[in-house]
């Protein structure tokens, strides 16, 4: 086996088995955006419908919205009642500023970038792979009364004073003064297939049933307008309290004191709302973040290395073209045959090719008839006849040693004959 | 057009960006580019410049030629000149680049060096010019076509390499004395009375002609010469097998410089001498004509000839050397001893062609198969087989020499130093003895 395929081996295996986990992993986890999700409405594996029907057993209306409107329309409607918000990342939460006193709002693990965008005093530290059971360890009388619970899958921070329950996984907090916010970390206390383990259950109970009334807000598609204009209409709207903590999100990026101001400002003046939204548009973070210094000086760059393209672009005349001699290189075909000899270890062809040769050679230099015999070469020549005949008439090389050693003879033989002859080497 | 230096003025504003940015930016462009304006604006007109060429029009291959470049300026601004005098690439022309200053009115030259590297002919292809502005910063420059429009057309004939040179003045030594214009050699071998002289010490006492000394009150002797206005016909093969490398040159440099030789020699022995060069078609012919002009009308001939990749097509020279009007002439054909294009091309026409003329056939041997022929020092089975291939080839050879000598033809197969040389001998000899 090759050794890249060895070394490739282990990696391949490990990708594999990595790739495999996070496609069950993608598979396993369910998605907000599918219908079944946490609705009341049915009993599949990840619905709510035992939940709601505990609820309802327990004395306690459940509303059904299917948008957000329609919660928060449902919510100022009779007595306080608890908002239970099963897709915050698909629900518009701007709307839920405006609620009546009393009310509670139980979000199921938001996700970080959604907390980010609204006005909620909660972030996200961190999340976990699955969801783990933990043990309440705080004062909360509902997480008490649960127990171990899992719920362990997203853990938020929150402001000072408020109640942090699971590790962070269940955080309760007072929003403005005007409503309680709970929000849980793992869809998971509300499922239909995992509501019956550990203190899942009660805690999925308790936490709904503060308030006489549940107002199910189960939205499976983002139910929000594009966000654009929403901070201009909340700021129209004016005497609404959200409006001063509208902007503290748009500046929530970077700078805080810059950002404060200028929501005040929008907050105050309605007449401010074109150059606002113009602000908006100019504040790139990354066009702000560097000096305007750097922009310019890469400007130039570019300019420069645009002149410089345009000076070497134009030559000073164009290359000439001719066309070129028909040139043959010599000997291909000798050398072919040579090549072709010795890879087909063609000693005998090629040693009576070389003897023919040297026959033809000694004939014409000794003047004797083309086909003369070895004999008369021999007696023409004055050499032994034996030798002669021996590297005339020798046999067939066996081995490429004996094929040089024929040939380097024979060679010599011609030498010897037509070599010019001394004075008295005649016998 | 903009050159390098304005991007260097632009690169000078870099260092004051930090002081105010976008300003700095707007204002180093701006001026960058009103100068650039300004300065292309009072470079000198293309338009008023005129260019003519003069210098040598032929050249030895491997000497070197120099073409002068007059460029006058009829405008009445001065004009900075950049100009490139482009040649085809074998001419080898050089320098390729030149800087001039030309105040109005005022030509000034320039001139190109050549040192071509195949023989033929080698034309000028374009004069390409560009005004440069005073500051330097941009310059004017005229489309491509303006361009070779505006060149002076000149070319430059590269005549081929003539190496037999150094060996003209021993043929030509021998020729003198076939001629019998060398008494103390003997008398000449012609057979044409030529004149009588007076007999001067060393004279062959047998060529005295008594009657004319009995006339005169000297001694006379009788001078003989050989048979003059022979006619000497050159073929030069130009086919496929003349782009074959010999060394590191074709075939046909070597049949060129053979048929240089012979043409030079015959035409000092008062012969005609004719070329004839052609593979599938005719591609050069030199006939008739004066025979002082003669000799400088066949080298301008052979300059031109480059090799074809085509089959040589011998019955064109059939149809040349057969014709009615044809005299008896000696035909050298330089071509190339294979096989193939021998025995199915020429040899079907030799006896014709023998019957009506002399006919040589001459070819040049690559030196490297009579040297794979010899076994090397310490020789390998590879070396065997490599002469054995090479003594196949020689004594394929061999069997064509034997059968266009058998055919009546005359063979001259050398190596390339000594081919001419040897073809040259083939033809002293012949006029020597009287046989053209």
């Amino acid at each position: 086996m090759k050794r890249w395929l060895k070394a490739a081996i282990p990696f391949a295996v490990l990708a594999t088995v990595v790739t495999g986990t996070l496609i069950v992993h993608a598979i396993e986890t369910p998605d907000t955006d599918d219908p079944q999700f946490l609705t009341p409405r049915q009993r599949q594996e990840i619905t709510g419908f035992t939940l709601a029907a505990r609820l309802q057993a327990d004395g306690i209306t459940v509303h059904r919205a299917e948008t957000t409107a329609e919660a928060v329309a449902t919510m100022r409607r009779g007595s306080p009642a608890t908002l239970f918000v099963t897709t915050p990342d698909l629900a518009d939460l701007a709307r839920i500023g405006r609620l009546p006193n009393g009310s509670r709002v139980v979000a199921v693990n938001p996700s970080a970038g959604t907390l980010r965008r609204s006005n909620w005093p909660v972030q996200a530290t961190g999340s976990h792979w699955t969801t783990r059971v933990a043990d309440p360890d705080c004062a909360d009388p509902i997480a008490r009364a649960a127990g171990p619970a899992a719920v362990r899958l997203t853990e938020y921070r929150t402001q000072p004073g408020a109640t942090v329950c699971y590790q962070g996984a269940l955080v309760t907090v007072r929003v403005d003064g005007y409503y309680w916010l709970t929000v849980v970390g793992s869809p998971d206390p509300f499922r239909d297939d995992r509501i019956a383990e550990h203190g899942n259950a009660a805690l999925a109970v308790g936490l709904l049933s503060q308030n006489r009334r549940v107002v199910w807000l189960d939205v499976h598609e983002r139910d929000r307008p594009t966000p654009q204009p929403t901070p201009a209409k909340t700021g129209i709207g004016g005497t609404d309290p959200t409006v001063s903590v509208r902007p503290t999100y748009t500046s929530g990026d970077g700078d805080g004191g810059q950002g404060t101001g200028r929501g005040d400002g929008s907050g105050a003046d309605d007449g401010d709302v074109p150059q606002s939204e113009q602000r908006q548009q100019e504040n790139d973070p990354l066009f702000d973040a560097l000096p305007p210094a750097l922009w310019a000086t890469l400007l130039l760059l570019l300019l420069i290395m645009l002149a410089l393209a345009a000076a070497y672009a134009r030559r000073l005349g164009a290359p000439v073209a001719e066309p070129l001699p028909s040139r043959v290189p010599a000997n291909e075909t000798m050398l072919g045959h040579a090549r072709l000899y010795e890879r087909g270890r063609a000693r005998a062809a090629s040693l009576a090719i070389l003897t023919t040769a040297a026959r033809r050679r000694i004939t014409t230099h000794l003047a004797l008839p083309p086909g003369a015999s070895v004999e008369d070469i021999a007696a023409q020549a004055g050499l032994p006849v034996r030798y002669v005949r021996d590297i005339l008439d020798g046999h067939p090389p066996e081995s490429d040693a004996d094929l040089v050693e024929a040939a380097t003879l024979l060679q010599n033989l011609v030498n010897d004959v037509t070599a010019p002859r001394h004075e008295g080497e005649q016998p | 057009m903009v050159t390098a230096r304005f991007a260097l003025l632009l690169a000078l504003g870099l260092p004051f960006v930090t002081i105010a940015p976008w300003p700095v930016v707007a204002a180093v462009t701006g001026c960058a580019v009103l100068l650039a304006l300004l300065d292309a604006a009072l470079a000198g007109p293309l338009t008023g410049l005129r260019l003519h060429r003069d210098g040598d029009r032929t050249v030895w291959l491997g000497g070197t030629a120099r073409v002068r470049l007059t460029v006058a300026n009829t405008s009445d601004r001065t004009v900075r000149l950049r100009l490139r005098d482009s040649w085809v690439p074998s001419a080898g022309a050089g320098p390729l680049f030149h800087h001039l200053t030309l105040p109005a009115g005022r030509p000034q030259p320039v001139t190109t060096e050549l040192t071509p590297t195949r023989h033929g002919d080698r034309p000028a292809v374009r004069v390409t010019l560009r005004s440069m502005g005073p500051l330097g910063l941009a310059y004017r420059q005229r489309r491509q076509r303006w361009n070779t429009a505006n060149t002076p057309a000149w070319n430059l004939r590269v005549l081929p390499r003539f190496p037999s040179r150094r060996i003209l003045p021993e043929k030509l030594a021998r020729l003198r004395v076939v001629d019998g214009s060398v008494v103390t050699r003997g008398r000449g071998h012609g057979t044409e009375f030529d004149n009588l002289r007076e007999y001067v010490i060393g004279d062959d006492v047998r060529s005295i002609d008594w009657r004319a000394t009995a006339r005169a009150n000297d001694v006379v002797v009788r001078t003989w010469r050989p048979e003059r206005d022979r006619r000497v016909f050159c073929v030069l093969d130009t086919g496929r097998t003349s782009s074959v490398l010999i060394g590191d040159a074709p075939r046909l440099d070597a049949s060129i410089d053979a048929a240089l030789l012979l043409a030079v020699l015959a035409t000092r022995a008062d012969d005609r001498v004719d070329l004839l060069a052609l593979d599938a078609a005719v591609r050069t012919r030199v006939e008739g004509g004066g025979q002082r002009t003669k000799l400088s009308r066949l080298i301008d001939g052979m300059a031109s000839l480059e090799p074809v990749l085509a089959e040589t097509d011998f019955t064109v020279l059939g149809q040349e050397m057969l014709r009615r009007d044809r005299k008896r002439a000696l035909l050298v054909i330089f071509t190339a001893l294979d096989t193939a294009p021998m025995i199915a091309g020429l040899l079907p026409l030799l006896p014709k062609l023998t019957a009506r003329h002399k006919v040589i056939v001459a070819g040049v041997r690559d030196p490297l198969v009579s040297r794979l022929a010899q076994l090397p020092g310490n020789p390998d089975a590879g070396d065997v087989h490599r002469a054995a291939a090479a003594q196949r080839v020689l004594a394929e050879r061999d069997r064509v020499r034997d059968v266009l000598a058998h055919a009546g033809a005359t063979v001259v197969d050398a190596d390339a130093d000594t081919f001419a040389g040897q073809v040259a001998d083939v033809y002293l000899l012949l006029k020597a003895s009287g046989r053209l």
